[in-house]
């Protein structure tokens, strides 16, 4: 009677774990793929737009509910999103669509952790968007959709695209998996109203040696390290990406050689970059303890930058907007940004030429897992087109990755990021290959061991190659001759 | 404890232990299977090797036996450890629960409100006593320890970048102070007030009765502690990376956060379970000592 009182009571409650054992999997985040597409769907790609993607992937037939699914990060992208959505559902209501957009808001950090994840769950978003440089890791995943035939039989893309992004956004199987949202111009950003203030010229510096004489006098003026370039391991991405590669693209050296897939990881030039690490940290003109810190940009860029405390900084298009200007919180402002800020371009390492850093920042990307591609695809042309790509770059601040928007308001009211974009063409960029990741580990710890005087700059560069050669594998680095 | 008698007996007892055993074995046990056949391959999240994982051997061992890194965030770890949940958190706990227990002689007043206070930081979750701690060890002037140590004076201290590791160990004090006390406590409220009354009829002072009479009788629960403490310290996470990130530098890059930046951060699945598989080793073997520690006691 006993026993059987407790099977009773054991069996529902056994039937329930069960249940919820194999219901787990499928909870959470929405799984566009439903686990049938593989991987391999993003090398094969759809034969033609409008025909079953990969093998995998199927469509909704006209009038038939679609319901897309877009990822993104970080308050202003959202808010983007969250207004400018509503507009496509009712365009392509009015073509006689059923397309729906289901936003879903991405952690504000560790964001590309979670969507690598994702994509390697099969549990990936339709769309989602994040830096050029991630393609390069994830299309040889087989986590991205190929938009190569998309692009093909989409006009704007030839048409209006800058050839450089073209090509910065094709990939080493020279195939295209992402579309250009916006694009990037880099250069040294100065709180001109300080240097003025203690009679620093304000010239442009041809050299780097001229660069760390000016920086030097900043820092003796305001009594605190006066130049930033990212760098450390705590920066991540941006000690590659903000600061060592435009040191890189300052020498006479390559860093991958795109003619047999291989990074560089020994050249004069790379020692020389490290060197210089070394030197502005000798210098006292790099702030060490802020770069050190968890999130560095934090007392660099949003504090002491905005307080007048530090003269030089590396910064894109984006720093006018994002980071001092609207869409920055309060605190961070900078008010009368334009006669308070200015800008330099890059020295090279011996001057006297200099140059703007160019390149696509961030991009739309499809899942290789997507029930819905052509849909997909429908959505990423009309967000990298007119308005709502106006409205993106004004937003992030950035410039137009296509030569037609400016007369699209509101990013005809930005006259300061049409400018930018003018510089697009004779900008010098590096394009993320495979790999990139990798590279950024090793460049944060190398840097880390100059700037913490732990090595020299030369020590540092032997590390570099150790490293990078451990991690990339031997078959694609190769020394510079 | 006595045999199982018939085989209802048994299925009534496998029922009793089957869902514990099922969450165990698909939660702790498979994926740490899992981990471990990993770490014999080149398994990553990106990159070429995400479609095409080799099995390499011991590979991944050898990297780890050659990575200066790891081998430092492992002496981190023991530094960690051995400060913070050994000696600071056995040590406190223990005190704070053998002031506020009642014993012959002693009764402390209004305990009830002590323990309540000094349970305070088991309440709070670990990602907000993180962002507690990140304020309070603020750098600037506003951050309450500069204020505190500003009252008397002296300059504003960067704690999270000039003293990133004590600040850690510090916190994890804080953390782990309840759980011994709330232990200690227990263990105790257990011994009987005749034997410590005897003590000291015979004439043992205070400092005898606590170590001969008490510390000998609480020895297996101390032993408890201690394993369960330390296994937990060692392999500690969220509260560090909240702070620090494993920062300034590599700091406070303990192991837990070193496998987890190989994992997730650089997608190496490979190496980060290699990493994880000797973390696993090490805890297993501490934990075999401990629990022969404690069977030596009983």
């Amino acid at each position: 009677m006993e026993g059987s009182s407790i099977r009773r009571l054991l069996a529902p409650a056994m039937v329930a774990l069960v249940i919820a054992s194999c219901g787990g999997g499928s909870s959470g985040s929405p799984q566009p793929g439903g686990g049938a597409a593989s991987g391999a769907a993003a090398t094969e790609g759809p034969a033609t737009p409008g025909e079953s993607g990969g093998g995998a992937a199927t469509q909704g037939a006209p009038g038939e509910a679609v319901e897309l699914t877009i990822l993104d990060h970080q308050a202003p992208r959202l808010d983007f999103l969250k207004e400018v959505l509503p507009a496509f559902e009712e365009e392509m209501a009015s073509q006689g669509k059923n397309i729906t957009v289901k936003l879903l808001e991405g952690p504000a950090t560790e964001f590309e952790t979670k969507l690598t994840l994702d994509f390697s769950s099969d549990n990936a978003p339709d769309i989602t968007s994040n830096g050029l440089g991630s393609v390069a890791d994830w299309a040889p995943s087989g986590f991205l959709l190929d938009l190569t035939p998309y692009l093909e039989q989409w006009p704007d893309y030839e048409g209006h695209f800058y050839e450089t992004l073209r090509e910065e956004a094709t990939q080493a199987d020279g195939k295209v998996y992402s579309v250009p949202r916006e694009a990037t111009i880099q250069q040294l950003y100065y709180r001109k109203d300080v240097l003025d203030e203690n009679g620093i010229s304000t010239e442009q510096p041809t050299s780097w040696q001229d660069l760390l004489d000016r920086s030097v006098e900043a820092t003796e003026a305001i009594g605190k390290p006066g130049l930033l370039f990212p760098a450390g391991s705590a920066w991540g991405g941006g000690t590659f990406g903000e600061g060592f590669i435009h040191l890189m693209l300052g020498t006479d050296d390559q860093l991958y050689d795109p003619e047999n897939g291989k990074w560089i990881v020994r050249s004069p030039g790379l020692t020389r970059v490290l060197q210089y690490y070394e030197e502005m940290t000798t210098a006292e003109v790099l702030p060490v303890e802020a770069l050190l810190n968890p999130e560095p940009w934090v007392p660099t860029k949003y504090q002491a930058f905005v307080k007048g405390e530090l003269a030089i900084t590396t910064c894109g298009t984006w720093c006018w907007i994002f980071d001092w200007g609207e869409s920055a919180e309060p605190s961070r402002q900078i008010p009368d940004i334009f006669n308070k800020v200015a800008t330099w371009e890059f020295p090279t390492a011996d001057g006297p030429e200099t140059f703007v850093s160019g390149s696509t920042g961030w991009v739309w990307m499809i899942s290789a897992t997507t029930e819905h591609p052509d849909e997909a695809f429908e959505l990423v042309k009309w967000l990298a087109s007119g308005e709502a790509m106006a409205k993106n770059a004004v937003k992030i601040g950035a410039a137009s990755p296509r030569d037609d928007l400016a007369d699209v308001a509101p990013y005809s009211e930005k006259p300061f990021l049409a400018d930018a974009e003018q510089s697009l063409e004779g900008a010098r960029l590096f394009q993320s290959p495979e790999g990139t990741d990798k590279m950024i580990q090793v460049v944060g710890a190398a840097t880390e061991e100059v700037i913490t005087g732990r090595m020299t700059g030369e020590e540092a560069a032997d590390m570099l190659a150790e490293e990078a050669t451990q991690l990339l594998g031997a078959d694609m680095v190769k020394e510079a001759p | 404890m006595r045999r199982i008698q018939s085989w209802r007996e048994g299925l009534t007892v496998a029922a009793f232990l089957a869902p514990a055993l099922a969450l165990i074995g698909l939660f702790t046990v498979a994926p740490g299977i899992w981990a471990v056949v990993q770490s014999f391959t080149d398994r990553a999240l990106v990159g070429r090797n995400a479609a095409n994982v080799q099995f390499i051997g011991l590979d991944n061992y050898a990297q780890l036996a050659g990575d200066p890194d790891f081998s430092a965030s492992l002496v981190r770890t023991v530094v960690f450890v051995l400060l913070s949940a050994i000696v600071g958190q056995t040590i406190l706990g223990f005190l704070t629960a053998y002031l506020l227990a009642t014993r012959p002689r002693w009764r402390l007043r209004f305990s009830p409100l002590f323990a309540a206070i000094f349970l305070l930081p088991l309440a709070v979750p670990e990602a907000v006593a993180a962002l507690a701690w990140a304020s309070i060890a603020n750098g600037t002037e506003q951050g309450f320890l500069n204020r505190m140590t500003g009252a008397f004076g002296a300059e504003p201290v960067q704690w999270l970048q000039e003293h990133a590791m004590a600040t850690i160990i510090v916190v994890n004090i804080w953390r782990g102070i309840p759980f011994a006390m709330v232990l200690f406590s227990a263990a105790l409220e257990g011994i009987s007030r005749e034997v410590l009354e005897m003590s000291l009829v015979d004439g043992a002072t205070a400092w005898q009765q606590f170590r001969r009479i008490i510390l000998g009788i609480l020895r297996p629960q101390i032993l408890l502690f201690l394993m369960l403490t330390t296994i937990t310290t060692f392999g500690i996470f969220g509260l560090v990376y909240f702070l620090t990130r494993g920062g300034p530098g590599d700091a406070t890059t303990l192991i837990g956060i070193y496998i987890y930046l190989q994992g997730f951060k650089f997608f190496e699945i490979g190496f980060g379970s290699a990493a994880a598989t000797v973390m696993l080793v090490i805890l297993l073997t501490l934990g075999v000592y401990y629990v022969r520690l404690m069977r030596e006691q009983a």
